[in-house]
């Protein structure tokens, strides 16, 4: 039977890119041999789209680049008859020598042929794929070898496998650096939501092309939807960097943005002076005006509006600067006013923030246009979610025409007890 | 009839993003007020430039009430009442300057309309204080206003009649030290002097507005009560066996009182309360909020932000706070 059979030609087709993911497979030479039917009308094929070579090499060198956990089509080859364009074999894969970073797997791939002979006609091809396993940081490359046999022919690939990687770390509160390898790729960023609207958007740094390895790209703040009413709330992006060389690796972090609000303790001379000018306030139905002497254990005389909010609020700042606190019906001299961690609040540095996105247990945090090192250890009724009040001192002129702005955040860089998984 | 309804509405939106009739959505595009209503596209009933938020239709859906930037040097804000063409029929300015106690609301978060001429307006003071303002419409003046330090606005009754709040969380006392209290009408109800409880839900009035209901952990010993007041002045409490639900989500149908949490759910009526196998389909808290994800798709396909309300007879949304993120 094989007698026949006409003699073999030679089409050299290219590499195949047939996965989305496989970067670069540049055939350096390729080569089938074992030509076991010189009269047969048989031939061997890639897999397509191929740009067809000339030579007829004996080995095939593939030169690859893949991602972390990415399973590469590495090559697939097909025997066929030329003239009928029907399939002889997909053939089988051995692999010679395996790879130390990766696995191989087989199969079949259903596809056209890449030397442009059966237009039209779909084959059945061997494949041979790579995933690169690794996690070992200080290794790039990998390198294995495979046979194809059918009926007829032989084909021996050498595989030399680079892994693209890019790793994307948080230089400072507003900036950030990837790094890529191999060499020659471009970089991209973006930000899309984990939770929340108003996110930090992040851009290639000033002076800072897309090809410049490493790559800094700087966060920005979102603008305010509502700047003069209810604070809006921030949200949590995952910022992601892409490196494209042939392949695309792509590494991302959590960057999250508060909307921000200020509070203050309420303080002795804003509700007037007694005798005679006291302001007057309603609270649960009651007006309180005029004074009230040595009210809730607390000597002199005071306007009864002001004692009402220390009540109220739970502490107060007297004229002469004396911090109070009202507990368990009393109002008493205290050298410190303690937020909801049982911790004094400190002007400017103190925040209130929802501890289910900031625990408990001194956490600093920096943000963007306000502070850095600032301690959430106080919490408020209305801050929920991605909402941070800055404690500003005593008395409402502290607060007067706070912006209520929505900044990045992070942990204080070094905090062993930053929330990785909600603010990095 | 009102899951057919329901259905009927999603067709309509998925395949035209107009309202069928019936409904009508007001909502904030460009700083400006626009109105969906009865099958209509988007209309801008305002035009004057100022930037405006929390549109809310009247009970009857025949008015609409906004909040709208003033200088701050004369008020807080200012209230607009319009028709839904857009006439003008109201404009009151909310906490003018000369008249402002110094820690007052800063910032206003919701508004509600409490009657025909009354419009509760709830926001922030000063951390873990919440005021909510009632604005009569006739006077132009501010009614009365309501103050609490647990973080919560005031609750009104279905008809306008009462107030509910809570209240003895002050910020700036130790935890050991409060007492919170369930309030009616700036009077504490519940529980008993001195008692420390912890509330783990909203307070949920029936839709008679004779019965308000709401759960409460004693702070010592952990166990969970579910407490309905009843405007004959009586208190009921109802035990329920739970150990880990922290947050409870109420609900009244017809004079049967629903509590679920983390996939339990509890029935109270005359007197007893029993744990039900399973969520009730009919679960207004949950189909509510799959219409406010509806409408907030129509809203956002019409170009609005999150500031939208929604009036519609036969739908659930009124089991809802009035102001929600559409997008929540």
């Amino acid at each position: 039977m094989l007698a026949f059979r006409c003699p073999v030609r030679f089409l050299r087709v290219a590499q195949i890119a047939f996965c989305i993911l496989i970067t670069s497979v540049s055939m350096l030479a390729s080569g089938v041999t074992a030509q076991k039917r010189p009269n047969g009308q048989t031939k061997v094929g890639r897999m397509g789209p191929i740009s067809p070579l000339t030579a007829e090499p004996q080995q095939t060198v593939l030169n690859i680049t893949v991602s972390p956990k990415v399973r590469v089509l590495v090559d697939a080859w097909v025997e066929y008859n030329p003239t009928t364009c029907t399939e002889i074999s997909p053939g089988s894969w051995d692999v010679t020598t395996e790879p130390q970073y990766g696995k191989t797997t087989k199969g079949t791939v259903v596809g056209t042929l890449g030397n442009g002979d059966c237009p039209g006609d779909t084959f059945t091809f061997a494949a041979i794929y790579y995933t690169w396993t690794s996690t070992d940081p200080n290794v790039t490359t990998d390198y294995f070898a495979a046979t194809w046999t059918s009926p007829d022919y032989q084909v021996t690939d050498e595989v030399n496998v680079a892994l693209s990687t890019v790793s994307l770390s948080r230089q400072s509160l507003m900036q950030v650096e990837a790094t890529g390898t191999p060499d020659g790729g471009s970089f991209s960023y973006s930000a899309q939501s984990v939770t929340g609207s108003s996110l930090a958007g992040i851009d290639i740094a000033t002076g800072v092309t897309a090809t410049t390895n490493p790559n800094t790209a700087t966060l920005s703040d979102p603008p305010n939807p509502t700047p003069k009413q209810t604070p809006s709330p921030g949200g949590l992006a995952k910022i992601t960097a892409d490196y494209k060389t042939s392949s695309t690796a792509t590494d991302s972090f959590k960057v999250p943005t508060f909307g921000m609000s200020c509070y203050y303790t309420t303080l002795e001379s804003d509700w007037g002076t007694v005798p005679n000018k006291c302001l007057r306030v309603r609270i649960k139905g009651v007006v309180y005006s005029g004074t009230v002497t040595n009210p809730y254990g607390l000597t002199g005389t005071y306007c009864s509006s002001f004692i009402a909010e220390v009540v109220l609020q739970g502490s107060g700042v007297l004229t002469g600067g004396q911090d109070v606190q009202y507990i368990s019906g009393v109002i008493e001299d205290v050298s410190v006013i303690n937020g909801a961690d049982g911790t004094p609040v400190i002007a400017n540095e103190t925040v209130a923030r929802d501890r289910s996105i900031i625990p408990t247990g001194g956490v600093l945090v920096d943000i963007d246009q306000v502070g850095n090192n600032l301690l959430a250890n106080d919490t408020g009724g209305d801050i929920l979610g991605y909402r941070i009040d800055l404690y500003k001192g005593a008395g409402k002129a502290v607060c007067l025409d706070y912006d209520n702005i929505i900044s990045v955040s992070a942990c204080n860089p070094g905090n062993s007890k930053c929330p990785a998984s909600a603010i990095q | 009839m009102k899951n057919a309804l329901f259905l009927t509405f999603v067709a309509l939106i998925s395949s035209a993003q107009v309202v069928p009739s019936g409904v009508k959505i007001a909502f904030v595009k460009n700083g400006e007020i626009f109105v969906m209503a009865n099958g209509s596209q988007p209309r801008q009933v305002t035009h004057d430039g100022v930037l405006k938020y929390l549109p809310v239709w009247s009970k009857d859906g025949s008015k609409i009430a906004f909040n709208r930037d003033v200088d701050t040097k004369r008020a807080l804000s200012e209230v607009v009442v319009i028709d839904e063409s857009g006439h003008p029929i109201e404009e009151v300015l909310v906490r003018p300057t000369d008249e402002a106690p110094p820690d007052g609301l800063r910032y206003v978060k919701s508004m509600e309309w409490i009657s025909n001429d009354k419009i509760a307006i709830g926001g922030t003071q000063n951390i873990g204080l919440v005021e909510t303002v009632v604005m009569d419409l006739k006077s132009g003046k501010e009614a009365y206003n309501i103050l609490s330090n647990a973080g919560e606005e005031a609750v009104f009754s279905p008809d306008g009649s009462h107030f509910a709040y809570k209240d003895g969380t002050p910020h700036f006392s130790p935890e050991e030290s409060w007492r919170p209290t369930l309030n009616v009408d700036d009077k504490p109800v519940y529980p008993e002097a001195g008692t420390h409880v912890t509330f783990l839900s909203a307070p949920q009035w029936s839709n008679a507005s004779d019965r308000l209901a709401i759960i409460a952990e004693d702070y010592q010993t952990k166990m969970v009560n579910l407490v309905v007041w009843k405007s004959s002045g009586t208190v009921s409490k109802f035990r329920l066996d739970v150990t880990t639900e922290k947050e409870f989500d109420l609900f009244w149908s017809g004079t049967a009182l629903y509590a679920q949490s983390g996939g339990r759910a509890w029935r109270a009526q005359d007197d007893n309360v029993s744990e039900v196998p399973k969520e009730p389909a009919f679960n207004p808290i949950k189909q509510a909020g799959l219409e406010v994800k509806r409408w907030g798709a129509v809203i956002h396909s019409a170009g609005g932000r999150n500031d939208a309300d929604f009036w519609c007879e036969s739908c659930s949304l009124t089991v809802l706070p009035r102001k929600r993120s559409v997008d929540n």
